[in-house]
């Protein structure tokens, strides 16, 4: 799902907020706190996203289910997406919010797909790499795929180093297939 | 198809498997967000260029091929994407892979006699394209000023009417324009078919004929037609029938202007037909509102005329020095060492008006962009003129200077003749008690549009049109009766082949007809004159 414009706006202004009062850390803890809730459950997403539920049944909602754990700024800052009907965004907001913070702290994060666990030592010794290749801070997140059948693939933003087994066979294919006999 | 060898097999097996690389592979992916109407809207892919093509590897369509697109908008948060065809498999979380190639067609030697789509694959199931080709990209920048030289040498259609009166030179832009069922098609099949003449001599015309937005019938029937004449082998027919997709139409002439160019930029001369503009127009109208670009006049975007003028300026006569050729701009590295001067691209774009409105937006366009346009009458067509040129609003704009002398003086004359004509024609129809000398003006006129009409697939060479035109300025055809005209012209022309076959050729060669040979022909003409006219009064 893309994330809109107003979604990043929200994001944008939070995290300046944020800085500029140095809480940047405790409303990443409470944003993290917000996103895994509502990743974990697709109800209140859809529930939040609705048109028919009035916006005030859906912060008094919010306020029962998270504000105990909530800091103040954050508890404000979803007092007023509702208040701009704007809190169907929320997803998307925590979303970007997280995307922002990380490029304000130098964090980039790398999927990488591989065809079998890797061992702990294998998975240091590739986050090392990557920090000193990209210098940037790496978050690695790892997924075991067995159709690769070996190697291993790593996506860093739109770039991906392919080094799968699965893709060298289609490539062998493609090269095969397209020699023609003289 | 003889059999392979099992040694050579492995021989080529091993070959290339020796040159696989073991290398990680690195490309930039994006993800497709929604799709429809031949548009997907990608979201990633950062860094690629517009025009550039992609790939959707986890998109295969029926035949097994993955689908590939054009990237035609970069937007704040996506990509705007044309596919070409094949919409219904594309999903939402497809994968898109950059291709790091602007959309190109290869070209060569061997797409001559073919059939082929946009993007050069074979559509005529005569197998992969022989020989070498090289990489061209569609969009090319048109030659600049310095590496161009006037129009100078004739492009022969074959067709009276134009050879005389609308002449086309070999670099000309001369746009075909009429309503539907004026015989549009037929004037640039007929001009294809002449090109035959050229192939023996040291500058043959290769010709492209692009198909857009036509019945996939209609190309059958031109491809047909080429090969009934023997015309295909010189020939290359790029076809987007109304089938395929916007993307596929939009690019189609693209295509064959970047065959063209293969041509004229390797000192050879070449035509390319593009049939019809108006529908390519219209498939890029569709991209651009599915793209969500602002539209203009009759819903068309705003670069529409840039769209043809940047296709048409691609015609041109490069400068005869393969010094200053070779410096030429925008050429593809492949292509630069076989860089020469001296050739040529000649374009026939047609357009299709709406009932006879040459004021709409395209018309008006493309006949601004052209260097004269042959107007097509509906009313002429059915009254039995054929080819239905209208040459009161026919203009050349710079086809004039590559005329065969003897033909750019005959034709002067034939012009004052059918221009007085069409002034007397409407009013001679309210009275009989003309003057001698409008009767006369009359008769000329009525017998000059009879010589001038034409059967299809019967072009004629030049000689033998100057060789007519001789006939009529003299006045000698006054002497006939309108419908003896056809017979004579059939009679005429086979006598003075069997008669002076050498003459003739000699003709064909200088285009210069001296007084000598002017005597001669007359003296031929009013024989067959007057065996016609003993022939009738037998028969009377």
């Amino acid at each position: 799902m893309p994330i809109t414009k107003a979604a990043r706006r929200y994001a944008t202004a939070l995290l300046e907020l944020g800085k500029e009062r140095d809480e940047v850390d405790e409303l990443l803890n409470d944003i993290e706190y917000i996103h895994n809730t509502l990743e974990e459950s697709r109800d209140l997403v859809l529930f939040l996203r609705s048109p028919v539920i009035n916006f005030d049944d859906k912060i008094q909602a919010l306020e029962k289910i998270f504000f105990d754990e909530l800091e103040e700024p954050t508890k404000l800052f979803l007092k007023l997406l509702s208040r701009k009907d704007r809190i169907n965004l929320l997803d998307q907001v925590t979303e970007a919010f997280i995307e922002k913070y990380k490029e304000h702290a130098g964090i980039i994060t790398v999927e990488v797909f591989v065809a079998r666990e890797l061992s702990n030592e294998q998975q240091e010794l590739l986050h090392k790499n990557l920090e000193q290749k990209t210098q940037k801070n790496v978050d690695m997140n790892i997924t075991v795929d067995e159709d690769l059948k070996g190697g291993m693939a790593i996506r860093i933003e739109d770039t991906v180093i392919d080094g799968t087994v699965k893709h060298k066979l289609k490539e062998l294919e493609e090269s095969l297939l397209s020699t023609t006999v003289e | 198809m003889s059999q392979v060898r099992p040694d050579e097999v492995s021989a080529i097996l091993r070959k290339q498997l020796s040159g696989f690389d073991d290398e990680a592979d690195t490309y930039d992916v994006g993800t497709v967000l929604e799709v429809g109407d031949g548009i997907a809207r990608v979201y990633g892919l950062s860094k690629v260029q517009a025009g550039e093509l992609v790939d959707l590897p986890d998109s295969i369509d029926e035949d097994g091929n993955s689908i590939r697109g054009m990237v035609l908008n970069l937007e704040e948060d996506n990509v705007g994407v044309v596919l070409f065809g094949g919409t219904s498999v594309v999903e939402e979380g497809d994968t898109v892979r950059r291709t790091k190639s602007i959309a190109s067609i290869n070209v060569g030697d061997g797409l001559l006699g073919r059939v082929i789509d946009p993007l050069g694959r074979p559509l005529d199931g005569k197998g992969p394209i022989s020989g070498d080709t090289i990489q061209i990209p569609l969009e090319r920048k048109a030659p600049g000023v310095i590496y161009r030289e006037p129009v100078k040498e004739p492009l022969q259609t074959g067709i009276k009417a134009i050879d005389s009166l609308i002449p086309i030179g070999r670099g000309q832009r001369e746009l075909i324009i009429g309503d539907r069922q004026t015989g549009k098609t037929s004037v640039a099949i007929d001009t294809i078919i002449n090109q035959k003449e050229t192939q023996d001599t040291d500058k043959p015309v290769h010709c492209i004929y692009v198909a857009v937005g036509q019945k996939g019938s209609t190309v059958a029937g031109i491809a047909k037609a080429l090969e009934d004449n023997d015309a295909i082998d010189y020939s290359t027919i790029v076809s987007a029938p109304a089938s395929v997709s916007a993307p596929m139409r939009y690019i189609a002439p693209f295509a064959g202007a970047a065959i063209g160019e293969y041509f004229r930029d390797t000192g050879r001369h070449a035509l390319v037909v593009f049939d019809d503009l108006s529908k390519q127009a219209v498939a890029y109208r569709e991209l651009s509102l599915l793209l969500k670009r602002p539209p203009g006049r009759e819903a068309y975007p705003g670069d529409v005329f840039y769209l043809h003028s940047r296709l048409l300026e691609r015609a041109a006569k490069i400068i005869d020095d393969d010094k200053i050729a070779k410096q030429m701009n925008n050429v593809p590295e492949e292509l630069k060492p076989m860089m020469k001067g001296g050739g040529s691209l000649t374009a026939l774009p047609i357009i299709e008006t709406q009932a006879g409105d040459v004021s709409a937006y395209i018309p008006t366009n493309v006949i601004s962009i052209t260097d004269g346009q042959i107007f097509l009458d509906t009313d002429l067509f059915n009254s039995g003129v054929r080819p239905a040129i209208d040459v009161g609003t026919s203009v050349s704009r710079v086809g004039g200077s590559a005329q065969v002398k003897s033909m750019k003086k005959l034709s002067g004359t034939m012009k004052l003749d059918l221009a007085q004509y069409r002034e007397l024609e409407a009013f001679a129809k309210f009275g009989s008690d003309l003057d001698p000398a409008t009767q006369r003006q009359l008769k000329r006129g009525e017998r000059t549009v009879e010589l001038l009409k034409q059967d299809i697939y019967q072009p004629r060479p030049v000689e033998d049109q100057i060789a007519l035109l001789k006939i009529n300025s003299e006045g000698l055809l006054d002497e006939l009766d309108v419908d003896q005209i056809q017979e004579f012209e059939e009679e005429y022309i086979e006598t003075v082949h069997v008669k002076y076959d050498d003459e003739m050729a000699e003709l064909a060669e200088s285009g210069n007809l001296d007084e000598d040979f002017g005597d001669k022909l007359m003296e031929v003409a009013k024989t067959v004159i007057d065996q016609l006219n003993a022939a009738q009064e037998e028969e009377a």
